[in-house]
């Protein structure tokens, strides 16, 4: 799993580092960071899944990194890289991760930190009780019936909103309109729609939370305008995913194009990184049961930000008006999708693979709906703050319209509890300002800032390279975890 | 984390660190002893399993595959088992494990969270590196070893 040092590695600019073509590598790799970052990439293995994802069959360009990456299976984690369909161009479930359309939802409100400050212990309790969390959760909405479940997979987050859990003009803030193309519920296997059922509305365990956040700084006062936030404004963060339905679904296919390899002929230095050609059987059927499960995600996030508003409602004692609750953007971080991109002045239909990597810029000809561009919401850790980008158009031209997603692990979980696991953090979190609930004691320590790289470091790396532009900080007031 | 056993036993399981998420390296000198020493392994990982009573029964079968494959695809059938039949197990009785796949019988009881106090939740057993070898453990036998790690 180390790099071991050997990989050579040339510096192209300030920001950027190239892994020269080598062996089987079909293009070079790139890697967004500065030196500090890239001191702490080496020998944690991110680097040797940048070239081996260089390996897959149709790759365009290069195979990317930003400055997040880190280890993970098959491709690393802050990993982007598309193929061409039309040049054997495979799709990996690798590429996409277990968590399938795990992303990020940031809800602006009409509160101020000066009104909520003072009952935020009740908002959080609130929060806490309403969101269902932690490991094994159960829905706070009824379990859906299967034939329901087919609608969720459809429809994404406009099922969620038809049942009442929001209001119609919001999928429009959502990447995709919440919904992907090309949904195929026979695609799923039964055991996924079982573990499905139940799990509509849950927010889940590891690094997913909802948090209170207040608007800190701004950094772009023009930008942060037209997003419609302010300084000391209140803000709903929700981080989940697609729960057990997607994990399920990655899983099955694992072992669908792992066995579909052989068959196309196709051979990889990581098993994790099963792959089939786009226009095949096999990965038109992943696709289709991607599409599901990234379809059930936004219909989660859909439903969390129903009962965040609602927690507003209860623990403010004021009106939904008064509120003022409304969907900035939601954006997927692990997910596979068809687009069109300019690669060497043609435009070519490929397969993106963002895993732990953002969508910074809106797909051609779609561009009129935010004319400073779309907004890229990137979290930090528990104890840190999170920012609100906006992309580039120079992202189409070197990223594929990706940055960013997160901080970024440094440290394993084991060590995190360690290292954090006795000292009281909910204390610690508290004297900082941040008021916590969590399920798991051991959650907390895992989660713990010093666990992640520098969230500001990341992100002005990619404000630096001119991929995506930093518009205003969050910080957190209040958190829930699993 | 507490693990069963030394690694001079000749089987047993212990936790093995891992950047992103958990391992567990388990050995037994048999693949049936390997099997059942994965499974108690991880299921000491998803709940405190000092108190779990045997007072039902599961059949699990997996399918052929190669070794590998139906190893994940064992924990895979416990971890769907765990979630969504809301069931653990203490004894693990397998009865035939290799590349033509697995039939065993779960012990165990339907989960009770003040019984079983939740520990992690494992979203899948992964394929990373993974690799069930013959090794000769301290007593000079013959085992069967494996590391694998899991997407928490």
């Amino acid at each position: 799993m180390k790099d071991g040092g050997s990989i050579e590695l040339r510096k192209v600019s300030d920001t950027l580092f190239e892994i020269p073509r080598s062996g089987g590598m079909r293009v070079a790799g790139r890697i967004y960071a500065d030196e500090k970052l890239l001191s702490e990439i080496e020998g944690e293995g991110g680097l040797a899944q940048v070239r081996n994802v260089a390996h897959l069959p149709g790759i365009v360009g290069y195979s990317l990194a930003m400055p997040d990456v880190h280890w993970g299976y098959g491709f690393p984690i802050g990993g982007v890289a598309a193929t061409d369909p039309e040049q054997g161009g495979v799709v990996s479930p690798g590429g996409v991760g277990y968590d399938i359309n795990c992303g990020i939802r940031l809800c602006p409100t009409r509160l101020t930190v000066d009104e909520v400050r003072p009952r935020i212990d009740k908002l959080v309790a609130r929060l806490f009780s309403n969101i269902p969390c932690g490991v094994g959760s159960e829905g706070a909405i009824p379990s859906v019936s299967k034939k329901e479940l087919q609608a969720v997979m459809r429809l994404g987050a406009r099922w969620a909103i038809e049942k009442g859990y929001g209001d119609p003009g919001q999928t429009k803030n959502i990447e995709d309109d919440g919904r992907i193309e090309g949904a195929d519920p026979d695609a799923v296997s039964e055991r996924a729609v079982e573990r499905g059922l139940e799990q509509i509305g849950t927010l889940g365990s590891g690094n997913h939370f909802a948090e209170i956040d207040v608007v800190d700084r701004i950094f772009n006062p023009e930008v942060a305008r037209s997003f419609g936030i302010e300084e000391n404004q209140i803000a709903i963060l929700i981080h989940t995913g697609s729960r057990g339905f997607g994990y399920q679904i990655c899983d099955d296919y694992l072992r669908t194009l792992g066995r579909a390899m052989q068959k196309h002929g196709i051979q990889l230095p990581d098993r994790q990184l099963a792959c089939a050609p786009v226009a095949s059987e096999e990965g038109r059927a992943y696709l289709a049961a991607m599409a599901c499960a990234a379809n059930f995600a936004w219909a989660n996030r859909q439903t969390i930000q129903h009962l965040a508003e609602k927690a507003l409602i209860d623990g403010m004692g004021r009106s939904r008006g008064d509120i003022g609750l409304r969907l900035l953007y939601d954006v997927s971080h692990n997910v596979a999708k068809i687009e069109w991109h300019e690669v060497e002045g043609k435009l070519r239909r490929l397969c993106v693979h963002r895993k732990g990597a953002t969508r910074a810029h809106l797909p051609r000809g779609q561009e009129g709906r935010w004319p400073h561009g779309q907004p890229v919401i990137i979290p930090g850790d528990m104890g840190t703050e999170s920012y609100i980008c906006v992309g580039t158009e120079r992202s189409l031209g070197e990223t594929f319209g990706s940055t960013c997603h997160g901080a970024g692990r440094v440290l394993s979980r084991t060590a995190a509890r360690a290292r954090f696991g006795k000292r009281d953090l909910v204390r610690e979190l508290a004297d900082g300002g941040i008021t916590v609930m969590a399920k798991g004691r051991g959650t907390l320590a895992e989660e713990m800032t010093g666990a992640y790289k520098n969230v500001e470091r990341v992100v002005d790396v990619m404000d630096r390279a001119g991929i995506s532009r930093k518009v205003a900080r969050l910080r957190p007031l209040g958190v829930i975890k699993g | 984390m507490n693990s069963s056993a030394s690694r001079d036993r000749p089987r047993g399981f212990e936790p093995v660190d891992h950047t992103a998420d958990i391992g567990l390296r388990a050995w037994g000198p048999t693949l049936e002893d390997l099997f059942a020493q994965a499974a108690i392994g991880m299921t000491n990982l998803l709940v405190d399993s000092g108190r779990i009573r045997q007072r039902e029964e599961r059949r699990v079968a997996v399918p052929a595959g190669d070794l590998e494959e139906v190893l994940v695809g064992w924990l895979q059938e416990i971890l769907y088992l765990h979630e969504v039949g809301r069931f653990v197990a203490s004894e693990f009785r397998v009865a035939r494990a290799g590349s033509d796949g697995v039939e065993a019988t779960l012990l165990g009881e339907p989960i009770d969270r003040e019984r079983h106090a939740p520990r992690m939740d494992i979203k899948a057993a992964t394929y990373h590196d993974l690799r069930i070898e013959r090794t000769r453990g301290a007593d000079g036998c013959e085992r069967f070893e494996t590391v694998i790690i899991f997407d928490v």
